[in-house]
């Protein structure tokens, strides 16, 4: 069965992206991302700290093996969220861009003004933009109208492990939408994962789910098969809900 | 010469090109990006880029990240 995810032309066969922070160690990172199977993995630009330069972890990853896909974490309002795709971009990093602006450090939520803005200009400027969004289906909608490849909406804060809690307006997103929707940030466990691609989403990312578990490699393959369970349960057609039995076996014949 | 690095003064001799800049601070990372004035210097010009007086320059790095 094919079933291939297209973002802006690109096939990619893995519907999970991997995010690559917060690990314990680059040789954890790196067989986490490999067990994962993704295709896309996300990175986040940094001042080296003059005072100390640290090895590198992303040094451990064969970069040509995966879409390395900077984020603009960091940034926030719409011009540093510029200025962080178009250094990455410069500095030889493939023209995508993960837009994220998070202004509330507390919440870490998307600002949805500034990442309109940083979209729109993005978009303008060549990038293939993936923005990290609230999970507002009008927001999706302008985000898609100013040329945006897929909208991201979040299941919940980054990093809380809290699951899919917009649940309601991410089936909006989903229905509406002419873009791949990829469900990021909140998924804390595989079957948030599955619970996204259940619901139709295109893609799921995760991160923070990955580096904190005591085995990351192992929580990784997890999320990816989740991932695929997720596809085929949506594909699949499945039936709704009832709030009666339903008998799977015969009711006639019965022995008495 | 002065120059700021990553928001701290730092006095060079004239002349310092970008790599050798990189390597005062012992940074090796292929990960590493120049920025000297709000312009990224590509990699096959660090050689040859002369650092000068006043430069803003930003060292940045690609790092783990969600």
């Amino acid at each position: 069965m094919s079933d291939n995810l297209v973002i802006a032309g690109r096939t990619f066969s893995s519907r999970l992206m991997v995010g690559t922070g917060k690990f314990s160690s680059a040789q954890v990172m790196k067989e986490a991302v490999e067990a994962s199977g993704a295709e896309i993995v996300t990175v986040a630009l940094r001042r080296v700290d003059l005072d100390a330069p640290s090895d590198n972890m992303l040094a451990a990853l064969d970069m040509d093996k995966y879409l390395v896909l900077a984020n603009t974490s960091g940034a926030r309002d719409a011009k540093e969220a510029v200025r962080l795709a178009k250094i990455a971009r410069d500095g030889g990093l493939p023209p995508w861009v993960k837009i994220e602006v998070t202004p509330d450090p507390r919440t870490l939520l998307p600002d949805p003004v500034e990442t309109l803005k940083a979209a729109e200009e993005l978009v303008k400027a060549g990038f293939t933009v993936l923005p990290y969004m609230p999970a507002d289906p009008i927001l999706a909608k302008h985000l898609e109208e100013v040329g945006c490849a897929t909208v991201m909406p979040l299941g919940s804060m980054i990093g809380s492990g809290m699951g899919i809690r917009t649940r309601d307006a991410i089936e909006i997103i989903i229905d509406n939408a002419r873009v791949p929707v990829v469900v990021d940030a909140g998924l804390g466990l595989p079957s948030h994962a599955a619970e996204a691609m259940e619901m139709g989403a295109d893609a799921v990312l995760a991160n923070t789910a990955l580096a904190i578990a005591r085995d990351p490699k192992q929580i990784a393959e997890g999320f990816k098969l989740a991932t695929i369970a997720g596809r085929m349960g949506y594909l699949s057609g499945p039936g709704a809900a009832s709030r009666e039995a339903r008998a799977s076996s015969p009711l006639t014949g019965f022995i008495r | 010469m002065n120059i700021t690095v990553n928001g701290k003064a730092n006095q060079v001799d004239s002349g310092t090109s970008i790599v050798m800049l990189l390597s005062q601070y012992k940074i090796n990372s292929p990960m590493t990006i120049v920025e000297v004035n709000g312009t990224v210097i590509p990699k096959d010009e660090w050689e040859s880029h002369a650092v000068q007086e006043n430069d803003q320059i930003e060292i940045i790095q690609l790092m783990g990240g969600g």
